[in-house]
C-alpha cells in the first residue's frame, strides 16, 4: 500500500490514539508498521508508590475520620493510576500495546474502585494484551476485579452464582447461540470456589468448589475453570468470535466476513496469538481501503487524546477530565455494564454530538462545562458511594501549548493554512465551503492567532469526529 | 406543524436572523405536531431486571415463603391491598395511586423462549422482537417511523438522559436525548455552530457518517430550542426524589404540563440486578420509584394532565422464585408490569397472582405476551397501526 501521508494518518488513529502533529513521515509505510510493533514489545506495568491498602478488618477499626481519610488516598490512587494511563495513551511509544489494552478492557468489561485491584487488572491485561488470547483468558478467569464484579467470590458449591459463567461465554467468549442454560449450569459449578483475597491475589476456595462431574458441551468430567476454557477455546466459534469483534473496533464496524473468517483461520492456527491478528490486519491492502479510512466514530478516549496530543494539553486538576469521559459515555475502569462500551454510532445522539463539536472550547478555552454523571446498571454501583465527584458548574482549567503547531504552520501561506492543517488533523477532506467559512472566522488575526482558531475551528467540525 | 407556526416558536427561541438557513435543512412536511392530540406515553425503563415477586408480593402464598427463606417480605411489613396481594414496604406513594383506582398491573407479563440476559432481553423488549430475531430499530423508534413520516421534530419523542437508548430509534427517524435543557440550549446559540450547520446542503458530502452527523446537529438544535421554551413557563413545587431519576421525573412533568408536543418520554432507573444483598439494594430503589411516580401523578393531576397521560412500568425480566446463596436472586423470566394512568379501564390487578407451583425452570410462566400490551397502546393508545410497528398481530388487552 501507499506510503501516503492519509495512511500514515489512518494507520496511527487505528493502531494508537492518533498522529499528533507528526503525521507525515518519511519512509515506507510498511517498515512504519514494524516500528509500532516492535516499540510496543515490552511490557511495563504501571506501579502505584506511596499507597497502603488496608484489610477489611483493619478498616473496621477505623473512625470515621480516618475511614474518610482513607476513603480519600483510595480516590487519589484511583487518579494516579488513571492519569497514568492517560499520558501513556497520548504520549508513550507503545500506544499500540495501550490500544489493545484499553480494547480488552472493553471486552473483559468491570466496574472497578480498589485502587490495588485496578492496578492487577490493568497490568494483568496489559501484559497480555498483545500475546495469545488463551493466556489472557487464563488469566482473566482469575483477576479479582472481573470475578468480584461478576459474582463469582460468591459462586458455591450447592448455592451457585451464574453472573461469571454466563458472561464468560456470552460476552468474553462464544456469544449468544453458541452455549446452551445448561453450559451456564455447569461453567457455573466448575468454577465455584473460585475467589480472591482481600488484597486481588486468586485463591480457590475448596470447601466451596463443587468436585463432582459437569457435562460441558457435549465433554463429562470433574471440570474446573481450566478445563472450561479448554474446552471453550477448542471451538472455532470463539475464534471467529474475538476476531470478529477486533475486526469491528480495528477495522469497520461493518463487518466483512470473507475477511474474518481468513483472519480467523489465521488466528486459531496460531493459538489465537493477537500481535499477530493485529499485525495481518494493518498490513493487509484492504486495510487502507477507502471504505475503511474516516469510517470510525471516535471513541471519547480517542477523541480527547486527540486533542491532547495536539495542543500538549495538560489538565490542572486531573479529575476534570472524568465527568467530560462520562457525559460522552467512556470512563476507564466504569464501563456502563458488562458488555463494556457499545462502539459506532452508539457514541453519537443529540446530547452527546453537541458536547464533541464544542470539547475543543472546553479544553482550550476556559469555556464552562456543566456535566452531570449518569446513573449505573448495577446493583453494587448504587451502594457504592460515589468517588469521584462531577465538576458541576466548573470550568475546565487546562494548560496547553501552541508553540508546536504554530512552529509547523508558520511557513505555510495564508490561503493554503486551512488546507494544511486540515491534512493534519482531518482523515476525510472537509469541503470548500468549511475552508471558507473557517476563513471568515480567522481574517484578520496574526499569523500565529490564525493558526491556532484554524485548528480548533477545525476540531469544531463534524468531520473531526471521525477516524 | 406549519411553516409559520416554526417560525414563530423559532423566532421567540432564538431571535436570530439564521431562521431561514436553518428551513432549508429541515423537512417540514410532517405533521405530526399538528396532530398532537395531548395524549403522552411515559416509558419508565428498570434497568437490571426487578425482582417483581417482592415488588407485588403474594402474601398468602406459603411457597413464597419457603423458597425465600431469608428474602420474603415479612407479612407483618407488607401493605396489603387485597386479600391475597400486598406492595413492598418502600411503595407507599404508588399504593395510594392503586387505592384510588390509578395503577394496573398485570401479572406474568414475558414472551416465549425467554431469555436470561439483560442485554438480550432488554433488547427484546426495546425492539418487541421475538427472542430468536435481532431487529435494530425500537418499537418507539418504528411508531416515529411509521407516524412521522418526513417529520424532523426530534421533540415529538424525548428520552430523559444522556444517552439516546435502543427503543426510540427507529429505522429514519430518532428520538431527542435531553435531560438538561439549558445546557444544550446555550450550546446550539454559538455563532460558529449556526454557521457550520447551515453549511448543510451546500457541498456533496460522499461520507455518510458526516453526513448524519450534520443531520443531527441541524435536528437536534430545532428541537432543543422548542424545548428549552417550555421549560420556562411551568415549574413544579412537588418533592422528588434528590437522584438524577427523580429529576428526569420531574423534567417529564414540567413539559408535559408546560404543554411541549411531546408524544412519548422515556427515562430509566438502572441498579435492579439484585444477584447479592438484594433487600437493601432493592428498598433503596422502589422507594425512589415509587416517590417518583407519586410526584408526577400529582402534577399531572394540579394541571389536568392525568387522563391524557398513561406510564408504562416495565423491567427485562423477573428473577428466580428461590434465592440464590447470597440473599439475592438470579435472572427469572415472567415479571409484572404497571400501567399508570387517569384513563385506565381496569384498575388494580388485571389477572391472577403469579404461579409459585408450576414453575419453568424455577423462573415463573409468562401469561400475557409483552407484545400484547404495546400493541394495545399503541393501537387504542398511540392511534397508530400496531400491526406494522410490531410485524405481526398480538392479542389487544382491555386495558384502556
Amino acid at each position: 500500500m501507499e506510503s501516503s501521508q492519509q495512511n500514515f494518518q489512518h494507520l496511527y488513529w487505528r493502531a494508537g490514539f492518533g498522529p499528533g502533529l507528526d503525521s507525515m513521515k518519511s519512509g515506507k509505510i510498511d517498515d512504519e508498521i514494524k516500528k509500532v510493533f516492535e516499540n510496543s514489545k515490552n511490557h511495563i506495568p504501571i506501579i502505584l508508590t506511596g499507597w497502603n491498602p488496608v484489610t477489611p478488618k483493619e478498616a473496621r477499626s477505623f473512625t470515621d475520620a480516618e475511614k474518610s481519610a482513607y476513603r480519600k488516598t483510595e480516590r487519589e490512587g484511583r487518579m494516579e493510576i488513571t492519569t497514568q494511563i492517560f499520558n501513556r495513551q497520548a504520549n508513550a511509544s507503545f500506544f499500540l500495546r495501550e490500544k489493545l489494552t484499553l480494547f480488552w478492557m472493553g471486552h473483559f468489561a468491570c466496574r472497578v474502585g480498589n485502587p490495588i485491584w485496578m492496578l492487577k487488572y490493568y497490568n494483568t491485561i496489559s501484559q497480555n494484551a498483545l500475546g495469545t488470547f488463551s493466556e489472557l483468558l487464563k488469566n482473566m478467569i482469575r483477576n479479582a476485579a472481573l470475578l468480584g464484579y461478576l459474582n463469582n467470590n460468591i459462586n458455591r458449591k450447592g448455592r451457585t452464582n451464574e453472573n461469571f459463567a454466563r458472561e464468560l461465554m456470552e460476552l468474553f467468549t462464544l456469544g449468544i447461540g453458541n452455549y446452551s442454560e445448561k453450559d451456564v449450569k455447569e461453567a457455573a459449578r466448575s468454577l465455584t470456589g473460585w475467589g480472591f483475597k482481600p488484597d486481588g491475589d486468586f485463591v480457590i476456595r475448596q470447601e466451596y468448589h463443587d468436585t463432582g462431574d459437569k457435562t460441558f458441551h457435549g465433554q463429562t468430567g470433574n471440570f474446573d475453570g481450566d478445563d472450561i476454557i479448554r474446552i471453550i477455546l477448542a471451538k472455532k466459534e470463539c475464534s471467529t468470535f474475538i476476531v470478529t469483534k477486533i475486526y469491528r473496533y480495528f477495522v469497520n464496524h461493518q463487518p466483512n466476513s470473507d475477511h474474518i473468517n481468513k483472519l480467523s483461520d489465521q488466528f486459531f492456527k496460531s493459538g489465537y496469538n493477537i500481535e499477530l491478528l493485529l499485525k495481518n490486519i494493518f498490513t493487509s491492502e484492504w486495510f487502507y481501503d477507502a471504505e475503511n479510512i474516516g469510517c470510525r466514530i471516535k471513541t471519547p478516549i480517542e477523541l480527547i487524546t486527540g486533542m491532547v496530543k495536539v495542543f500538549n494539553i495538560t489538565f490542572v486538576n486531573p479529575i476534570a477530565r472524568m465527568p467530560i469521559q462520562k457525559v460522552l459515555g467512556q470512563t476507564l475502569f466504569d464501563p456502563p455494564n458488562v458488555a463494556g462500551w457499545p462502539e459506532g454510532l452508539s457514541w453519537i445522539d443529540s446530547s452527546t454530538l453537541m458536547y464533541r463539536i464544542r470539547l475543543p472550547e472546553v479544553l482550550l478555552q476556559d469555556a464552562e462545562s456543566l456535566v452531570v454523571p449518569k446513573e449505573d446498571f448495577d446493583a453494587q454501583e448504587t451502594m457504592r458511594m460515589a468517588g469521584e465527584t462531577a465538576v458541576k458548574g466548573k470550568k475546565v482549567k487546562t494548560t496547553y501549548h501552541t508553540s508546536a503547531l504554530t512552529q509547523k504552520f508558520f511557513q505555510t501561506s495564508d490561503e493554503e493554512i486551512t488546507k494544511s492543517i486540515s491534512s493534519c488533523l482531518l482523515l476525510t477532506k472537509a469541503g470548500e465551503n468549511r475552508y471558507k467559512l473557517i476563513d471568515s472566522y480567522t481574517a484578520g488575526t496574526d499569523k500565529n492567532t490564525r493558526i491556532i482558531k484554524t485548528a480548533i475551528y477545525l476540531m469544531s467540525l463534524p468531520e473531526y469526529q471521525l477516524c | 406543524m406549519n411553516r409559520k407556526k416554526f417560525l414563530q416558536l423559532s423566532a421567540l427561541a432564538s431571535g436570530s436572523v439564521f431562521i431561514p438557513k436553518f428551513l432549508n435543512g429541515l423537512n417540514l412536511n410532517g405533521s405530526l405536531s399538528s396532530d398532537f392530540d395531548g395524549k403522552t406515553l411515559i416509558v419508565i425503563q428498570l434497568s437490571g431486571g426487578n425482582d417483581g415477586l417482592n415488588t407485588f408480593i403474594p402474601y398468602k402464598n406459603d411457597l413464597y415463603y419457603k423458597l425465600r427463606p431469608q428474602l420474603a417480605i415479612p407479612e407483618s411489613s407488607v401493605l396489603k391491598v387485597n386479600a391475597e396481594m400486598g406492595f413492598h414496604p418502600a411503595m407507599s406513594g404508588m399504593k395510594e395511586l392503586y387505592e384510588v383506582g390509578d395503577l394496573c398491573i398485570i401479572n406474568n407479563v414475558g414472551y416465549p423462549n425467554p431469555d436470561h440476559s439483560h442485554f438480550r432481553s432488554m433488547d427484546i423488549w426495546t425492539t418487541a422482537s421475538g427472542s430468536d430475531k435481532y431487529l435494530d430499530s425500537g418499537w418507539l423508534g418504528r411508531y416515529l417511523d411509521t407516524s412521522c413520516a418526513g417529520c424532523n421534530n426530534a421533540h415529538v419523542a424525548i428520552e430523559v438522559d444522556e444517552t439516546l437508548g435502543k427503543a426510540m430509534k427507529g429505522k429514519m427517524i430518532k428520538g431527542l436525548a435531553i435531560n438538561n435543557p439549558e445546557r444544550l440550549f446555550r450550546a446550539t446559540k454559538d455563532p460558529f455552530f449556526k454557521d457550520m450547520m447551515a453549511l448543510k446542503g451546500n457541498d456533496k458530502n460522499a461520507n455518510s457518517n458526516a453526513d448524519y452527523l450534520y443531520k443531527t446537529l441541524v435536528e437536534t438544535s430545532s428541537s432543543v430550542s422548542y424545548i428549552y421554551d417550555k421549560t420556562k413557563i411551568y415549574k413544579t413545587t412537588e418533592i422528588y426524589p434528590d437522584t438524577a431519576f427523580g429529576k428526569n421525573l420531574k423534567l417529564i412533568a414540567e413539559l408535559i404540563c408546560s404543554g411541549s408536543e411531546t408524544k412519548i418520554y422515556y427515562v430509566s432507573l438502572s441498579g435492579f440486578d439484585t444477584h447479592a444483598r438484594q433487600k437493601l439494594l432493592q428498598e433503596k430503589l422502589l422507594t425512589v420509584v415509587s416517590d417518583g411516580m407519586k410526584a408526577l401523578t400529582n402534577d399531572l393531576k394540579k394541571n389536568n394532565k392525568f387522563d391524557d397521560t398513561l406510564i408504562l412500568t416495565f423491567s427485562e425480566f423477573g428473577r428466580r422464585v428461590q434465592q440464590n446463596g447470597s440473599y439475592g436472586t438470579d435472572h427469572g423470566e415472567a415479571n409484572n408490569l404497571i400501567l399508570t394512568g387517569g384513563a385506565l379501564k381496569k384498575k388494580g390487578f388485571y389477572n391472577s397472582p403469579p404461579d409459585l407451583e408450576k414453575l419453568s425452570q424455577g423462573n415463573l410462566k409468562y401469561q400475557t405476551d409483552f407484545r400484547s400490551v404495546y400493541a394495545t397502546v399503541l393501537k387504542q393508545w398511540m392511534k397508530a397501526d400496531d400491526v406494522k410497528i410490531l410485524g405481526s398481530e398480538f392479542d389487544k388487552l382491555s386495558l384502556i
